[in-house]
């Protein structure tokens, strides 16, 4: 018995010491004399530049992606891109940050538009308007609302790939049931609010909604007021969270009024429950549901199995916060290419000219029929394969449209803050608080803006700028 | 007299040298990062790697202990461990004793019953987190709708990982309780048996002191495991949600530290009171339950 009492001190021990090793950080130089992204250096390297690109891309747009990028290194002999594909954009930025301690960095990595200031933050990328100058790229026809949300103190740091919007699902035969018009979904809040009371009355299905802050932010948006203070932290690094203004307070108290009503069940945007909203829409538990456009693509193939005959799924744009006519309009949300100031120039040229094949119209047309992304040319839209495919089904054309309307500004450009993910986790925790513990809308939205304010106020602190 | 006291050198020098290797492999990976771990808790580091740390000394340390989601995170990891110890440990005792007789086909039994200590923490949390959906799970089927649902409610999501820590410790929890079993003198408990002791006097007075050293060893392993769990909480919760700053347990919030904020200083700091927690457990548990411990051989 005494060598069992050894044994237990041992693994204590052992086990306790065992989580303490920690990973330690160290620094790379980059220097390079040839211009960043000179065109030039790319011309005069021999032989093809071989670059690595990260991407995060599952399923149908991973494959479609493999297709496209084929296509490109087959279609001239100077540059080959090596796609090396990551889990999720959350392990993608992950893994950079380990990579910027031991080197090796991608050439091009693709992150999420929550990273954006964070990417910058990191001091490893150049901008895209470098690559864009010594190319003579002309941004052209290219939808202004994408390009603006990477668009940070007037320098386009990086460029949109895969971008898309929140948008409202509805069940039309729902609607019909409960003798609504199935062509007339809730263009606002307030009758989203009413709709989901009435469908939840009359057919017992209400709304399933995902806690997503991102739906927060694009409300803010649609009624043209900003999260974060420095016109969201775009003419200057924002420090202070301002969503507590009167679109915020409308979105917390409809949250409020539909706990009340009875009318919406939540789940959360991660972890075990993330699609409950949507697959509550696809048993009949819900009518009506808000959630990314870029998942129309999988609810037509769960549709066209007829395991849901009971469905006739309908999308329409995101409802305004306030009017329909009230200034605003939808941020873009989705992932930027973001190109290494640790690679080449060469290689920096020869990643740039990788991504204005994938932002040229006949790529955009072919990645946004094959995945449901938008086109984010107005020629790519324009072209016979998205036009046929917005014919068959008007549902995949609602994100590009909400996309090109409304206001230009620092408010649908949509808000950069370095610690997006915790300021995220706060706006959470505080629209959950008013379905568990029934706390006051208002003061559910105080507390989110003053844990953000905390939570911006140590990463700058960290940052070592105010 | 001295030839001995020279083999016994001798053999002391050998003992030394075999366990070099492990000694130097230890060194390397626990020890060294171990006293690494308390200089990076006195640096301020920038949020990503490559630019300057800055020395804040112990000022780091006390914003740290005394920050609310420190405290939530202790609290959090208390109330896990309440639930998982004494449930894991009498749960496993249970099985252990059902299990305990000469029946056939127990071995059947035996088999299932341990079974959970070998399956992957990522399996059982994707299996009970399908089971708690209030969409595709078991709920509907039972007619119950609770919302937000077990996963994403604040209030419910610890005990629900919980739950699926207390299934994954009932089997080594019933290994060890088993192994305890088998070992008890047969002598002794025939002694009361012959004295006319019943099962409940037999249970209560005879196998539980007998069995206090298994049940110790049991306690121990069950704290480190319990302050351990992580897994479940990663995979079902995650660390953007309202309920995730309730199962934000200590070893989680490291991890959290290290992989969301680049933060190795916060993450150093939160290290060190585990470590601090653990051995303060462990050594509390031997200097005061120890005395009531019935050791056999003693």
């Amino acid at each position: 018995m005494k060598r069992t009492r050894t044994l237990a001190v041992t693994t204590a021990l052992c086990l306790g010491a065992g989580v303490l090793p920690i990973a330690a950080s160290g620094t790379v130089a980059g220097a390079a004399s040839t211009p960043a992204c000179s065109p030039k250096a790319l011309a005069a390297s021999k032989g093809p530049v071989t670059i690595n690109f990260w991407e995060s891309m599952p399923r149908a747009n991973g494959e479609e992606m493999v297709k496209l990028t084929n296509e490109f290194n087959a279609s001239q002999k100077k540059v080959h891109v090596n796609l090396v594909v990551q889990t999720t954009y959350q392990e993608t930025f992950q893994k950079y940050r380990s990579a910027l301690s031991n080197g090796q960095t991608p050439d091009i990595a693709m992150l999420t538009d929550t990273d954006t200031q964070a990417a910058i933050d990191t001091q490893s990328f150049i901008p895209a308007q470098t690559c864009m100058s010594a190319a003579g790229f002309k941004t052209g026809d290219l939808l202004p609302r994408a390009l603006a949300y990477w668009k940070v103190n007037k320098t386009q740091w990086a460029m949109p790939f895969g971008v898309s919007g929140p948008v409202l699902y509805y069940n039309k035969k729902a609607f019909t049931a409960a003798g609504l018009d199935p062509n007339k979904p809730p263009a606002t809040l307030a009758q989203m609010v009413s709709t989901a009371k009435t469908l939840k009355t009359k057919t017992g299905a209400g709304m399933g909604m995902v806690l997503d802050p991102w739906h927060l932010l694009t409300w803010m948006a649609t009624g043209n007021q900003t999260a974060v203070n420095n016109n969201n932290g775009r003419t200057a690094r924002a420090n202070k969270a301002t969503f507590n203004s009167s679109a915020g307070l409308a979105v917390f108290n409809a949250l409020a009024q539909m706990k009340k009503d009875g009318s919406v069940q939540t789940n959360s945007v991660q972890g075990a429950g993330r699609y409950d909203n949507l697959l509550g829409a696809g048993s009949g538990k819900f009518a009506m549901t808000i959630d990314t456009s870029a998942a129309q693509g999988t609810i037509q193939q769960l549709l066209a199995t007829g395991q849901y005959p009971n469905v006739d799924v309908g999308v329409a744009p995101m409802p305004k916060v306030f009017t329909t006519t009230s200034k605003g309009g939808v941020e873009p949300g989705g992932n930027g290419l973001w190109i290494s100031k640790r690679s080449t120039p060469a290689k920096q040229a020869a990643a740039w000219q990788y991504e204005a094949f994938l932002l040229s119209a006949s790529t955009q047309a072919a990645w946004s029929a094959g995945t449901g992304y938008i086109p984010l040319r107005t020629s790519a839209a324009k072209s016979p394969t998205i036009q046929a495919l917005w014919a068959k089904d008007p549902g995949f054309s609602v994100a590009y449209t909400q996309l090109t309307k409304g206001t230009q500004d620092y408010a649908t450009a949509g808000a950069v803050i370095g610690p997006f993910e915790d300021v995220n986790g706060a706006i959470a925790n505080a629209e959950a608080s008013i379905f568990v513990k029934n706390v006051a809308p208002k003061t559910a939205l105080n507390a989110a803006v003053a844990a953000s304010n905390g939570i911006i106020a140590a990463y700058n602190k960290r940052l070592g700028v105010k | 007299m001295r030839t001995q006291a020279a083999r016994r050198r001798k053999d002391w020098a050998l003992a030394y040298v075999l366990l070099l290797p492990g000694l130097a492999i230890f060194a390397v990976f626990t020890f060294w990062p171990f006293l690494q771990n308390f200089k990076l808790a006195l640096y301020q580091n920038p949020p990503y790697p490559g630019l300057p740390s800055t020395f804040v000394g112990l000022s780091q340390v006390g914003d740290v202990l005394s920050s609310t989601a420190f405290h939530q995170s202790l609290i959090s990891t208390l109330l896990f461990v309440l639930m998982v110890v004494p449930t894991g440990l009498l749960g496993g005792l249970m099985l252990a004793l059902a299990a305990h007789r000469a029946l056939k086909g127990m071995a059947i039994f035996q088999v299932i019953f341990s079974s959970t200590v070998v399956s992957s923490v990522a399996v059982a949390a994707v299996v009970f987190g399908t089971l708690m959906d209030p969409v595709v799970g078991l709920l509907p089927w039972l007619g119950l709708d609770p919302h937000p649902a077990i996963l994403s409610n604040p209030t419910w999501a610890l005990p629900a990982v919980a739950i699926i820590a207390i299934w994954q410790f009932l089997g080594l929890s019933f290994i060890i309780m088993t192994a305890g079993l088998q070992s008890l003198p047969e002598e002794v408990l025939e002694a009361a048996r012959l004295d006319g002791a019943r099962a409940p006097t037999m249970f209560f007075r005879v196998t539980i002191p007998l069995l206090s050293p298994t049940i110790f060893f049991g306690l121990v392993v069950g704290f480190i495991y319990a302050f351990q769990s992580f897994g479940q909480i990663d995979i079902l919760i995650g660390s953007q949600n309202a309920e995730f700053t309730h199962t934000n347990v200590l070893l989680f919030y490291i991890y959290r530290a290290l992989s969301v904020q680049n933060d190795p200083g916060l993450a150093a700091v939160l290290s060190i009171v585990l470590f601090v927690i653990l051995l303060g457990v462990t050594l509390v548990q031997f200097r005061f339950l120890e005395r009531r411990v019935h050791y056999a051989g003693n």
